[in-house]
Protein backbone atom coordinates (compact mmCIF):
# COMPACT_ATOMS: atom_id res chain seq x y z
CA UNK A 1 0.00 0.00 0.00
CA UNK A 2 1.31 3.31 -0.90
CA UNK A 3 1.96 6.20 1.85
CA UNK A 4 -1.20 8.95 0.65
CA UNK A 5 -0.86 11.95 -0.67
CA UNK A 6 2.19 14.36 -2.56
CA UNK A 7 5.59 15.06 -0.07
CA UNK A 8 4.75 18.57 0.17
CA UNK A 9 8.20 19.14 0.88
CA UNK A 10 9.64 18.06 -2.42
CA UNK A 11 9.11 21.52 -4.55
CA UNK A 12 8.45 21.66 -8.02
CA UNK A 13 11.94 22.53 -8.73
CA UNK A 14 13.12 19.47 -7.02
CA UNK A 15 15.63 17.24 -9.20
CA UNK A 16 14.06 13.56 -9.34
CA UNK A 17 16.89 11.47 -10.13
CA UNK A 18 15.90 8.20 -12.09
CA UNK A 19 18.77 5.45 -11.51
CA UNK A 20 19.53 4.57 -15.49
CA UNK A 21 21.09 0.78 -15.67
CA UNK A 22 24.40 0.40 -18.03
CA UNK A 23 24.16 -3.03 -18.51
CA UNK A 24 21.75 -4.54 -19.58
CA UNK A 25 21.36 -0.45 -21.29
CA UNK A 26 18.35 1.62 -20.95
CA UNK A 27 19.88 4.27 -23.14
CA UNK A 28 19.26 4.72 -26.76
CA UNK A 29 20.75 6.57 -29.47
CA UNK A 30 18.70 9.34 -30.44
CA UNK A 31 20.06 11.69 -33.46
CA UNK A 32 23.48 11.69 -32.30
CA UNK A 33 23.12 11.86 -28.53
CA UNK A 34 22.76 9.59 -26.05
CA UNK A 35 19.67 9.09 -23.75
CA UNK A 36 17.56 7.01 -21.37
CA UNK A 37 14.86 5.14 -23.19
CA UNK A 38 11.04 5.54 -22.32
CA UNK A 39 11.45 2.09 -20.70
CA UNK A 40 13.40 3.17 -17.99
CA UNK A 41 10.41 4.84 -16.79
CA UNK A 42 7.72 2.52 -16.60
CA UNK A 43 5.88 1.61 -13.42
CA UNK A 44 8.16 -1.55 -11.85
CA UNK A 45 5.86 -4.81 -12.37
CA UNK A 46 5.62 -5.60 -8.48
CA UNK A 47 4.52 -2.62 -7.05
CA UNK A 48 2.60 -0.05 -9.99
CA UNK A 49 5.45 2.56 -9.14
CA UNK A 50 8.47 3.73 -10.33
CA UNK A 51 11.73 4.39 -7.75
CA UNK A 52 13.99 7.89 -7.85
CA UNK A 53 15.86 9.16 -5.54
CA UNK A 54 15.38 13.33 -3.88
CA UNK A 55 18.76 15.12 -5.46
CA UNK A 56 18.76 17.79 -2.81
CA UNK A 57 19.49 14.59 0.13
CA UNK A 58 21.73 13.08 -1.94
CA UNK A 59 24.53 13.06 -3.96
CA UNK A 60 25.48 11.07 -7.70
CA UNK A 61 28.58 9.36 -5.79
CA UNK A 62 26.77 7.66 -3.20
CA UNK A 63 23.35 7.12 -5.35
CA UNK A 64 25.82 5.14 -8.16
CA UNK A 65 27.89 2.92 -5.50
CA UNK A 66 27.46 -0.46 -3.96
CA UNK A 67 24.31 -2.29 -5.81
CA UNK A 68 24.11 0.30 -7.94
CA UNK A 69 27.90 0.91 -9.28
CA UNK A 70 28.10 1.50 -12.78
CA UNK A 71 24.66 3.25 -13.25
CA UNK A 72 23.86 6.40 -14.31
CA UNK A 73 21.36 8.95 -13.03
CA UNK A 74 18.72 11.07 -14.98
CA UNK A 75 16.91 13.92 -13.91
CA UNK A 76 13.83 15.90 -14.25
CA UNK A 77 12.41 18.37 -12.35
CA UNK A 78 9.45 17.08 -9.95
CA UNK A 79 6.83 19.79 -11.63
CA UNK A 80 7.82 17.14 -15.00
CA UNK A 81 5.95 14.30 -13.47
CA UNK A 82 3.58 16.30 -11.14
CA UNK A 83 2.32 18.03 -14.80
CA UNK A 84 1.87 14.30 -16.24
CA UNK A 85 -0.52 13.62 -13.16
CA UNK A 86 1.97 11.66 -10.99
CA UNK A 87 2.18 12.05 -7.10
CA UNK A 88 5.89 12.21 -5.71
CA UNK A 89 5.86 9.76 -2.37
CA UNK A 90 8.86 9.81 0.31
CA UNK A 91 9.47 5.77 0.51
CA UNK A 92 13.13 5.87 2.38
CA UNK A 93 15.11 2.53 2.13
CA UNK A 94 17.70 1.30 4.37
CA UNK A 95 19.83 1.82 1.13
CA UNK A 96 18.62 4.66 0.09
CA UNK A 97 17.52 8.03 2.49
CA UNK A 98 16.19 9.75 -0.34
CA UNK A 99 14.32 7.28 -1.94
CA UNK A 100 10.77 8.51 -3.63
CA UNK A 101 7.98 6.61 -5.36
CA UNK A 102 6.63 8.40 -8.43
CA UNK A 103 3.18 7.07 -8.57
CA UNK A 104 0.63 7.27 -11.52
CA UNK A 105 -0.08 5.78 -14.64
CA UNK A 106 2.94 5.69 -17.04
CA UNK A 107 1.42 5.83 -20.58
CA UNK A 108 3.63 5.49 -23.05
CA UNK A 109 3.62 9.16 -24.03
CA UNK A 110 4.61 10.84 -20.94
CA UNK A 111 7.40 8.13 -20.92
CA UNK A 112 8.84 9.43 -24.09
CA UNK A 113 8.50 12.92 -22.56
CA UNK A 114 10.00 12.04 -19.94
CA UNK A 115 13.22 9.90 -21.25
CA UNK A 116 13.39 12.89 -24.03
CA UNK A 117 13.86 15.60 -21.53
CA UNK A 118 15.64 14.08 -18.63
CA UNK A 119 19.27 15.31 -18.03
CA UNK A 120 22.07 13.36 -17.36
CA UNK A 121 23.72 13.92 -13.70
CA UNK A 122 25.74 10.68 -14.15
CA UNK A 123 26.21 10.21 -17.78
CA UNK A 124 27.35 7.10 -20.61
CA UNK A 125 30.82 7.70 -20.68
CA UNK A 126 31.27 8.42 -17.63
CA UNK A 127 32.90 6.00 -14.65
CA UNK A 128 33.29 2.32 -15.42
CA UNK A 129 30.91 0.68 -18.05
CA UNK B 1 29.08 -7.82 -41.95
CA UNK B 2 27.60 -9.09 -45.45
CA UNK B 3 30.53 -11.23 -45.62
CA UNK B 4 30.19 -13.27 -42.86
CA UNK B 5 28.93 -17.20 -43.27
CA UNK B 6 26.13 -17.04 -41.86
CA UNK B 7 23.98 -20.19 -41.32
CA UNK B 8 21.03 -18.55 -39.98
CA UNK B 9 18.34 -18.58 -42.35
CA UNK B 10 14.63 -17.68 -41.89
CA UNK B 11 12.91 -21.19 -41.46
CA UNK B 12 15.69 -21.97 -38.22
CA UNK B 13 13.43 -19.20 -36.64
CA UNK B 14 10.11 -20.29 -38.01
CA UNK B 15 9.67 -16.59 -39.31
CA UNK B 16 8.76 -16.67 -43.01
CA UNK B 17 10.36 -14.69 -45.97
CA UNK B 18 13.09 -12.87 -46.36
CA UNK B 19 12.97 -9.12 -46.34
CA UNK B 20 13.40 -8.29 -49.53
CA UNK B 21 15.02 -9.50 -52.55
CA UNK B 22 18.59 -8.53 -51.76
CA UNK B 23 18.47 -11.67 -49.17
CA UNK B 24 16.71 -14.11 -52.14
CA UNK B 25 19.92 -12.92 -54.38
CA UNK B 26 22.43 -14.43 -52.59
CA UNK B 27 21.38 -16.66 -49.65
CA UNK B 28 24.53 -15.45 -47.19
CA UNK B 29 23.57 -11.79 -47.23
CA UNK B 30 22.74 -10.89 -43.88
CA UNK B 31 21.66 -7.13 -43.35
CA UNK B 32 24.00 -5.29 -41.15
CA UNK B 33 21.32 -4.86 -38.55
CA UNK B 34 20.79 -8.82 -37.80
CA UNK B 35 23.88 -9.59 -36.05
CA UNK B 36 24.10 -6.91 -33.41
CA UNK B 37 20.51 -7.25 -32.75
CA UNK B 38 19.96 -10.90 -32.75
CA UNK B 39 23.34 -10.33 -30.26
CA UNK B 40 21.49 -8.09 -28.00
CA UNK B 41 18.53 -10.09 -27.87
CA UNK B 42 20.57 -13.16 -27.43
CA UNK B 43 22.20 -11.09 -24.60
CA UNK B 44 18.61 -9.60 -22.78
CA UNK B 45 17.04 -13.29 -22.66
CA UNK B 46 20.29 -14.78 -20.37
CA UNK B 47 19.48 -11.36 -17.82
CA UNK B 48 18.61 -12.89 -14.85
CA UNK B 49 15.80 -12.74 -12.28
CA UNK B 50 15.58 -9.08 -10.44
CA UNK B 51 18.09 -7.26 -13.38
CA UNK B 52 17.67 -4.14 -11.80
CA UNK B 53 17.87 -5.03 -8.33
CA UNK B 54 14.34 -4.74 -7.92
CA UNK B 55 12.57 -7.24 -9.04
CA UNK B 56 12.30 -7.23 -12.88
CA UNK B 57 11.63 -9.88 -14.71
CA UNK B 58 13.67 -12.03 -16.86
CA UNK B 59 13.26 -11.30 -20.84
CA UNK B 60 10.51 -14.08 -22.35
CA UNK B 61 11.74 -15.99 -24.93
CA UNK B 62 8.58 -16.19 -26.58
CA UNK B 63 8.78 -12.58 -26.79
CA UNK B 64 12.79 -12.42 -27.87
CA UNK B 65 11.06 -14.87 -30.66
CA UNK B 66 8.49 -12.68 -31.52
CA UNK B 67 10.17 -9.55 -31.58
CA UNK B 68 13.51 -11.14 -34.39
CA UNK B 69 10.50 -12.92 -36.06
CA UNK B 70 8.92 -9.46 -36.61
CA UNK B 71 11.15 -8.04 -37.52
CA UNK B 72 12.90 -10.39 -39.67
CA UNK B 73 9.44 -9.90 -41.80
CA UNK B 74 9.59 -5.84 -42.03
CA UNK B 75 13.10 -4.58 -41.17
CA UNK B 76 14.44 -3.51 -44.54
CA UNK B 77 18.14 -5.04 -45.55
CA UNK B 78 19.38 -1.39 -45.62
CA UNK B 79 18.03 -0.39 -42.68
CA UNK B 80 20.47 0.83 -39.51
CA UNK B 81 20.47 -1.26 -37.04
CA UNK B 82 18.06 -0.27 -33.71
CA UNK B 83 18.88 0.04 -30.06
CA UNK B 84 17.51 -3.13 -28.25
CA UNK B 85 16.42 -2.68 -24.25
CA UNK B 86 14.79 -4.85 -21.85
CA UNK B 87 11.12 -3.71 -19.79
CA UNK B 88 11.17 -4.90 -16.68
CA UNK B 89 7.73 -6.63 -17.28
CA UNK B 90 9.76 -9.01 -19.43
CA UNK B 91 9.30 -8.11 -22.60
CA UNK B 92 12.12 -5.89 -24.65
CA UNK B 93 12.24 -2.87 -26.71
CA UNK B 94 13.27 -2.08 -30.36
CA UNK B 95 14.46 1.38 -31.09
CA UNK B 96 15.26 4.12 -33.80
CA UNK B 97 16.04 7.24 -33.67
CA UNK B 98 17.55 8.75 -36.77
CA UNK B 99 17.28 10.58 -39.70
CA UNK B 100 14.08 12.43 -38.17
CA UNK B 101 12.68 9.34 -37.39
CA UNK B 102 11.33 7.78 -34.14
CA UNK B 103 10.32 4.22 -33.80
CA UNK B 104 9.61 2.49 -31.26
CA UNK B 105 8.52 -0.95 -30.81
CA UNK B 106 7.60 -2.87 -27.55
CA UNK B 107 6.86 -6.60 -27.89
CA UNK B 108 5.59 -7.22 -24.49
CA UNK B 109 5.61 -10.59 -22.56
CA UNK B 110 2.24 -11.71 -23.31
CA UNK B 111 3.23 -11.01 -27.05
CA UNK B 112 1.21 -8.04 -28.00
CA UNK B 113 3.34 -5.68 -29.81
CA UNK B 114 2.88 -1.97 -29.49
CA UNK B 115 4.20 0.47 -31.92
CA UNK B 116 5.01 4.44 -31.89
CA UNK B 117 7.05 6.17 -34.60
CA UNK B 118 7.27 9.86 -35.59
CA UNK B 119 8.26 11.84 -38.68
CA UNK B 120 9.59 14.90 -37.26
CA UNK B 121 9.32 16.33 -40.77
CA UNK B 122 6.30 15.78 -41.36
CA UNK B 123 5.61 16.04 -37.57
CA UNK B 124 3.06 13.36 -38.08
CA UNK B 125 3.07 10.18 -35.71
CA UNK B 126 1.77 7.15 -35.16
CA UNK B 127 0.98 5.11 -32.27
CA UNK B 128 -1.10 1.41 -32.07
CA UNK B 129 -1.20 -2.05 -30.84
CA UNK B 130 0.15 -3.96 -33.57
CA UNK B 131 -1.02 -7.04 -35.56
CA UNK B 132 1.99 -9.19 -35.61
CA UNK B 133 1.05 -10.77 -38.52
CA UNK B 134 0.02 -7.77 -40.41
CA UNK B 135 2.38 -4.96 -39.55
CA UNK B 136 1.81 -2.34 -42.34
CA UNK B 137 2.07 0.52 -40.28
CA UNK B 138 5.33 -0.81 -39.13
CA UNK B 139 7.14 -1.41 -42.38
CA UNK B 140 5.67 2.16 -43.55
CA UNK B 141 7.98 3.63 -40.96
CA UNK B 142 10.74 1.57 -41.66
CA UNK B 143 10.51 2.20 -45.19
CA UNK B 144 10.79 5.81 -44.74
CA UNK B 145 13.74 5.02 -41.97
CA UNK B 146 15.53 3.63 -44.38
CA UNK B 147 15.19 5.34 -47.66
CA UNK B 148 16.74 8.26 -45.32
CA UNK B 149 18.88 6.62 -43.94
CA UNK B 150 20.38 5.00 -47.64
CA UNK B 151 19.78 8.25 -49.09
CA UNK B 152 21.89 10.46 -46.76
CA UNK B 153 24.48 7.72 -47.05
CA UNK B 154 25.66 8.54 -43.57
CA UNK B 155 27.38 6.04 -40.78
CA UNK B 156 24.63 4.91 -38.89
CA UNK B 157 24.92 7.32 -36.33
Amino acid sequence: MFPPGDAPDVTDDDDIWRRIPRIPSHIVRDHGRLRPTSAAFADHPDDGAMSALLAREDNPVRATSGLWEGYLLAALPARVYRQEEQRIVRDPTPEDGSHLLVIGEKTRPRRRKWAESARWVVEPGSGPS
Amino acid sequence: MASTAYSLEARDLEFGAAPDASTAADSRAVPSWMEPTLAAVLHLTKLPPSWDHRGARPISFAAAKQGIGLLCRTVPFSAPDPDVVPTVAGGLQFEWHQHDVDIELEVQPDLRVHLYWRDRLAAREQEAELWPLRPVALEQALDLLTQRHVARDVPAR
